[in-house]
């Protein structure tokens, strides 16, 4: 897509979503493998999306490897493919954001360094995390017969660790 | 338990030994983790004696340990 195409999708998908209470945005799921996109186009998305969202709901974007740099001013917190909480205290007073370990792999039994944390590792990440003064996201990857990972098609959960982890409403 | 104060109003506890990660309200509040089984000494502030729990993180149990005095 060029530029023109660029902003007339993204002004539509805001306009189509931004009335959920239940959005944040990312403008990309691993921003860095895509090479041929360059940090100035992220940084146009995002304030595309910031300027077109008159609710204001949070914005942050996924990595693989390299980080988009947190500290631009759209960026409303550091969403962090890691499983590093020994840094937590560090990235928190460098970036003065919350810091949200968006991936830091997830509970189930895919045959991949990804996707196979046990549920009380899973869990163990959510205590680690925010025990730091860090948020943990959650997902499931528990192999289904009918291909149904939760981790990309959503619906019924499977795994232990929510259930171990407290809840305001428990 | 003691009542937790809203996790808002939780800080970071930092100087703590490796292993160990700490929330808290000091002096009202404090929740420390261990990654294993160990110990810990940390000063409580105040005057006033302290309620300690253990919590079993995978089975959200609590067990009461011995009330201590402050210091």
């Amino acid at each position: 897509m060029d530029a023109e195409d660029h902003d007339r999708y993204l002004h539509y998908a805001v306009a189509r979503l931004a009335a959920f209470r239940n959005v944040w945005w990312s403008p990309a799921n691993e921003f860095d493998i895509m090479e041929i996109k360059k940090d100035a186009e992220w940084d146009r998305f995002f304030q595309i999306v910031q300027a077109a969202d008159p609710y204001g709901h949070l914005r942050g974007i996924h990595n693989c490897v390299r980080w988009y740099d947190h500290m631009k001013p759209w960026v409303a917190h550091c969403s962090i493919q890691s499983s590093d909480f020994a840094s937590m205290q560090q990235w928190r007073e460098q970036y003065c954001k919350p810091i949200l370990f968006d991936e830091c792999r997830y509970e189930g039994n895919v045959p991949r360094e990804w996707g196979y944390l046990k549920a009380p590792e899973m869990a163990r990440c959510f205590w680690l995390g925010t025990m730091g003064g860090c948020y943990v996201g959650h997902a499931e990857t528990y192999l289904h017969p009918e291909e149904i990972l939760w981790w990309s098609k959503g619906g019924v959960l499977h795994g232990k660790a929510p259930l171990a982890l407290p809840s305001p409403s428990r | 338990m003691a009542e937790a104060s809203p996790f808002e109003a939780l800080v970071p506890l930092h100087d703590l030994p490796p292993g160990v990660s700490g929330l808290g309200r000091p002096g009202e509040y404090h929740l420390y983790h261990f990654q294993q089984s160990g110990t810990l000494s940390v000063v409580l502030p105040g005057e006033q004696p302290y309620g300690a729990d253990a919590i079993d993180t995978w089975n959200m149990s609590t067990t009461p340990l011995e009330d201590m005095g402050p210091g």
